[in-house]
């Protein structure tokens, strides 16, 4: 089918509920929009705020924040009395109890409906099911619109889960598990999955939704790849050039200058950072990183440079990878006729500089260079581990990102200490030795005057794969 | 020593230490502060009126807050809003003499602006210093005599309605989207505070419209001293020949008809001539434009000042002094006749007398206040099938008998638990406050109720203990029991006839300090989990509608039946007590009735208080 013809009507799918059971953060998390208004106190939405999803500008689906129901028994009793045409009975609810302030929240919650949105009924599984809720579901019931149900543990464990499935399946579609406030992309995924099966007619539309919600979420990767990418670029060659001043020695202005430097890289690797998050569509995300982070230590400290990066003996091994490219180049002009030893002398050169400086790598210095009678200059950086510690605080940053739900307005330690215990495992300790390989490579290309541009550039899209691979393993 | 008595600024200073109670989430903290207060304060006094024992309630606040200002926890801190109300009422009092006596001088002024070729028109100067304060003299006396008879409430013609109704309709300008801006917490505060001056007017009428009628009261007396001070000096000083005159063919004989009328209340002793013109002198004082003022005898235009002061006293002055005086009546009254019964003074009153030496966690029962031998409401009549009343309770006399006669030693194995066992100081208050407990204190009584539970929880709940919690704890005896949830309509209609059958049975065979009329209270249970939906707030609001106005409508919140919670209480009780008697009914029992989270009462007293409703209470099953 024609993708223009699918995508002429736009799935819009209202999330209904009674007060206070995490409608809006259902929606926050299904829509990727952190602005949504949350609040403990029921009621905080009292009109349906619309939040279209969009991919490159265009919008593919739509959800639907409703008010809870204020007056579920009378609405009820309306509905069962009525007596016109099925398809008629939202519209003449509505336009009965439009000016009926009793009824103001009902008839805000079913517009959407009766514009044709399917129903996604929240409820919170850690309360049991009351006859207030199954009124609820009897009016969804009676609008005849597709409808699907999410429980929603606002508390920590589904205690009332089983009664409340027992109910779901008298009245509703398809049932799912989904918590709002740890819900990942993934979850997401399955989610909208789930929603194929609530209505035959909109599977197409939907299954075209979840592509493009893929590729859209690849294309944010390969972004972020990029943005890494040039980050490191930028940082290993970074370099400064300060003069000095008259009642000044070189050793003040050198001191001076570092700081300065380091001042300088680390907002380098901030505004990479706030990109990626921005890519991710989190506006209040970077207050509420877990407590635990370390991207709450600074780039150079201690605690940064002792748990992240590699080990003594990985960054040995690591740089022997970039001797034995150098050797590698130096084979490849010499046609082969080397049989590769260039490449043996490259790498057993490289390693054993790398494991002597290895041992001090956590205290990294900053050699500034006299310029003339009165400049000193510093940089570039070419440090290999700096490189991995870069690349690890990227990781962390990014894991948490994508774990940290849109509905997530304050930090849960526990919810943190699930994301951290997860991304240990993604760190770049943890690489293959291709990956590696190709990041000793890409240190290499950066840190040496090449002249081979070309080749530069073909490092540089063979790092950005790496990592673009590297990165959506984390979901 | 002169008796303390209850004044404007006393009662706002009073309101104001309730309110910021309702602020201190420590109920200890509370519980523990009014029963030494009463203890040591007012039983001694023998006191038993809760006017009374507000007012020594008060002043101990008041003093403890002056002699520690900073004291923790104490936010009444030594801010006295009532007497910043009296020094501002103080101050408008003088503002308004002074601007009433200037007025009065600058509308005579502007009369007696005299220049000699015409004489003074008496019957402008009336119109203009009289007639507006006669018509308004006039409209409140329509008023209050149509408020008299019945004809019209009283309360229509004080500020506070229109007061309402311009902050309602200032709200109802907000446009959709702006109320879209504020967030339901604010919403809720606006509403709140809509909600208190409702609640204000209900609890205390007319008593805050007083104070500003006598300001008026004061601003006429001064504006008719300044007319009539500045009349007399005009009359001493100066030489002003007074006149009347008429376009309508007006005779002479007409007029002084009028004035003779006008001049009743004196003319008995000062007569024609002296307190008011004669004929004659009526007739020698008509300014015809075309005569000119030449032929006119001085005697007949300077006849006229004597009527002009009288009227100005007897018509203006003199009322107001009257309105004055009667105002300062009313105010007195209306302080006297304060009932304080509203729902922060029954809170506090309970708090007072009620004070649980052990905090509550669900594990044990509450000290029983030793019962008085309760006088039963007769039993009221019902047919099966047209109610939703599910059981009436005739006999709580084993559940009663069986707290009542517990022996201090049933305790001893909670005291372990109790955080205040570990201060001697709140030691010897407890034990105080234990022989305190030993009798059911005067003002407060156990008062008979309807208990309203929802169909949701009324078969998982254990009736039999909700009824011994609301009696034990709350001194609410459960007499019939409503459940509710399923057609509200019907379950109005139901609570309505058996309440005014209640009433009326109570009306005519109970003694008057029994279970009086106004004693039937309701209590409506609910989760506290489930957010107050409007559909629930319609429902108390009609139920207030079958009720009387002052019936106390009890809202007693539980919290979360939760499986770990009843393990948890289960244990606690085994270990604790597991001698009580009552225990394997117990445990299910104290696992259902779990207390309630502290955001969801806040929830809970935010929309509550909405309604504005002064006899609405909300209550804790469990503390």
């Amino acid at each position: 089918m024609d993708k223009h013809v699918i995508m002429e009507k736009i799935p819009e799918f209202a999330i209904i509920g009674h007060p206070n059971e995490g409608k809006s953060s259902v929606v926050s998390t299904l829509a990727e929009d952190d602005t949504v208004k949350i609040s403990p106190m029921p009621g905080e939405t009292v009109v349906c705020q619309i939040l279209p999803v969009l991919i490159d500008g265009q919008e593919i689906i739509r959800f639907t924040d409703t008010p809870g129901f204020q007056n579920p028994r009378e609405t009820l009793a309306w509905m069962k009395n009525y007596s016109g045409p099925d398809e008629l009975l939202l519209k003449t609810f509505i336009d009965t109890h439009c000016n009926n302030p009793d009824f103001k929240d009902e008839c805000e919650l079913l517009t959407p409906v009766a514009r044709g949105a399917g129903i996604i009924f929240v409820v919170d599984g850690s309360r049991p099911v009351r006859q207030t809720d199954r009124i609820e579901m009897e009016i969804l019931r009676m609008t005849g619109r597709p409808r699907m149900s999410i429980v929603n543990c606002k508390g920590n464990e589904p205690v009332h889960l089983n009664q409340w499935q027992n109910e779901f399946r008298k009245h509703f579609n398809s049932i799912r598990q989904f918590n709002a406030h740890k819900a990942t992309w993934s979850e997401r995924i399955d989610l909208l999955e789930s929603l194929k099966g609530v209505d035959q007619d909109w599977q197409p539309a939907i299954a075209m939704v979840i592509e493009k919600f893929k590729e859209d979420w690849k294309h944010r990767n390969r972004l972020a790849a990029a943005m890494t990418t040039e980050m490191l670029e930028h940082i290993l060659t970074f370099t400064m050039t300060e003069n000095i001043g008259e009642s000044e020695t070189f050793n003040d202005a050198k001191i001076r200058l570092q700081k300065q430097f380091i001042k300088k890289i680390e907002a380098m690797e901030r505004l990479t950072h706030e990109k990626i998050r921005k890519l991710f569509k989190h506006n209040i995300f970077d207050c509420t990183l877990p407590s635990n982070s370390l991207l709450h230590e600074d780039l150079f400290s201690e605690k940064t440079w002792q748990f992240l990066g590699l080990s003594p003996g990985e960054v040995a091994i690591a740089a022997g990878m970039v001797g034995g490219a150098t050797g590698v180049v130096i084979d490849v002009i010499a046609a082969g006729i080397t049989f590769g030893v260039f490449s043996a002398i490259g790498g057993i050169l490289g390693a054993g500089s790398a494991l002597l400086s290895g041992r001090r790598i956590a205290d990294i210095t900053f050699k500034g260079v006299k310029l003339g009678k009165d400049q000193v200059k510093m940089g570039p950086v070419c440090n290999l581990q700096l490189m991995y510690i870069l690349l690890d605080r990227m990781m962390i940053f990014h894991g948490s990102i994508i774990n940290w739900a849109h509905s997530r307005r304050e930090i849960d330690e526990s919810v943190a200490d699930d994301i951290t215990a997860n991304l240990k495992k993604g760190f770049s300790s943890g690489w293959n030795d291709k990956t590696k390989k190709v990041c000793s490579r890409f240190f290499q290309s950066v840190c040496t005057k090449s002249r081979f541009k070309y080749k530069k550039q073909q490092i540089r899209e063979e790092m950005e794969q790496v990592l673009f691979s590297v990165l959506e393993k984390q979901v | 020593m002169k008796k303390a008595k209850w004044t404007l600024g006393r009662i706002i200073d009073f309101e104001y230490c309730l309110r910021q109670d309702m602020t201190i989430s420590d109920d200890n903290y509370l519980k523990k502060r009014d029963t030494e207060i009463y203890i040591n304060q007012i039983l001694p006094s023998g006191l038993t009126s809760p006017s009374e024992i507000f007012l020594i309630w008060l002043e101990s606040i008041r003093k403890t807050a002056n002699e520690n200002p900073v004291r923790i926890n104490d936010t009444h801190r030594n801010f006295s809003p009532g007497n910043m109300y009296e020094e501002c009422l103080g101050l408008l009092r003088v503002i308004f003499l002074i601007a009433g006596f200037m007025a009065g001088i600058s509308v005579c002024l502007a009369f007696f602006s005299y220049t000699g070729h015409q004489p003074l028109n008496v019957s402008w100067f009336l119109a203009i210093t009289l007639f507006p304060q006669l018509c308004l003299i006039m409209v409140l006396s329509g008023f209050f005599l149509a408020s008299r008879s019945g004809f019209m409430q009283q309360k229509r013609f004080v500020p506070y309605p229109f007061l309402g109704f311009v902050i309602k309709q200032s709200l109802m300008m907000l446009s959709r989207k702006s109320l879209e801006k504020i967030s339901s917490e604010k919403i809720d505060a606006v509403e709140a505070t809509l909600a208190i001056i409702n609640e204000g007017k209900q609890v205390y009428g007319l008593l805050f419209f007083w104070p500003l009628f006598i300001i008026m009261q004061l601003f006429g007396i001064a504006f008719n001293a300044g007319i009539l001070l500045s009349t007399i000096s005009r009359i001493l000083f100066f030489d002003t020949a007074f006149g009347w005159q008429s376009t309508l063919q007006m005779s002479a004989d007409m007029v002084y008809k009028v004035v003779s009328m006008v001049a009743i209340p004196w003319r008995w002793i000062l007569p024609a001539g002296t307190g008011f013109p004669d004929i004659d002198q009526i007739i020698g004082s008509r300014i015809v434009l075309k005569d000119g003022i030449y032929h006119l005898a001085t005697n007949d235009l300077v006849s006229w000042w004597p009527f002009m002061c009288l009227t100005i006293v007897f018509y203006g002055l003199l009322p107001r002094i009257i309105m004055f005086l009667s105002g300062l009546v009313c105010l007195e009254k209306s302080l006297e006749q304060q009932k304080f019964d509203h729902r922060e003074c029954s809170r506090l009153l309970r708090r007072m007398v009620m004070y649980d030496a052990v905090p509550d966690s669900g594990k044990q029962l509450p000290h029983a206040p030793s019962i008085e031998k309760l006088s039963h409401a007769p039993e009221l009549s019902h047919t099966p099938e047209q109610t939703p009343i599910i059981s009436d309770t005739t006999a709580v006399s084993d559940i009663q008998a069986a707290n009542t006669h517990k022996k201090p030693s049933d305790t001893s194995g909670h005291e372990a638990a109790d955080p205040y066992k570990q201060s001697s100081a709140i030691s010897d208050f407890k034990d105080a406050s234990s022989s305190l407990l030993g009798h059911i204190p005067p003002p407060i009584k156990i008062t008979p109720c309807i208990a309203l539970v929802p169909e949701d929880i009324y078969e998982a709940m254990d009736k039999e203990f909700f009824m011994e919690l609301m009696k034990t704890r709350h001194l609410y005896d459960v007499r019939k029991t409503v459940v509710v949830g399923i057609d509200f309509e019907k379950e109005l209609e139901y609570v309505q006839t058996e309440y005014a059958t209640a009433v009326n049975v109570k009306k005519t065979k109970e003694k008057p300090d029994g279970f009086g009329y106004d004693n039937w209270s309701v209590v409506m249970l609910q989760e506290a989990w489930q957010p107050p939906i409007r559909e629930t707030l319609n429902f108390i609001k009609s139920l207030r509608k079958v009720l009387d106005k002052k019936t106390r409508i009890i809202v007693a919140l539980t919290g979360r039946h939760v499986e770990t919670y009843k393990e948890h209480a289960k244990t606690e009780y085994t270990e604790t007590n597991s001698t009580d008697l009552n225990y394997n009914t117990k445990h299910g029992s104290t696992s259902f009735f779990t207390p309630v989270d502290t955001s969801d009462w806040e929830i809970w007293k935010t929309k509550l208080s909405t309604i504005a409703d002064p006899w609405l209470v909300m209550e804790k099953v469990i503390q």
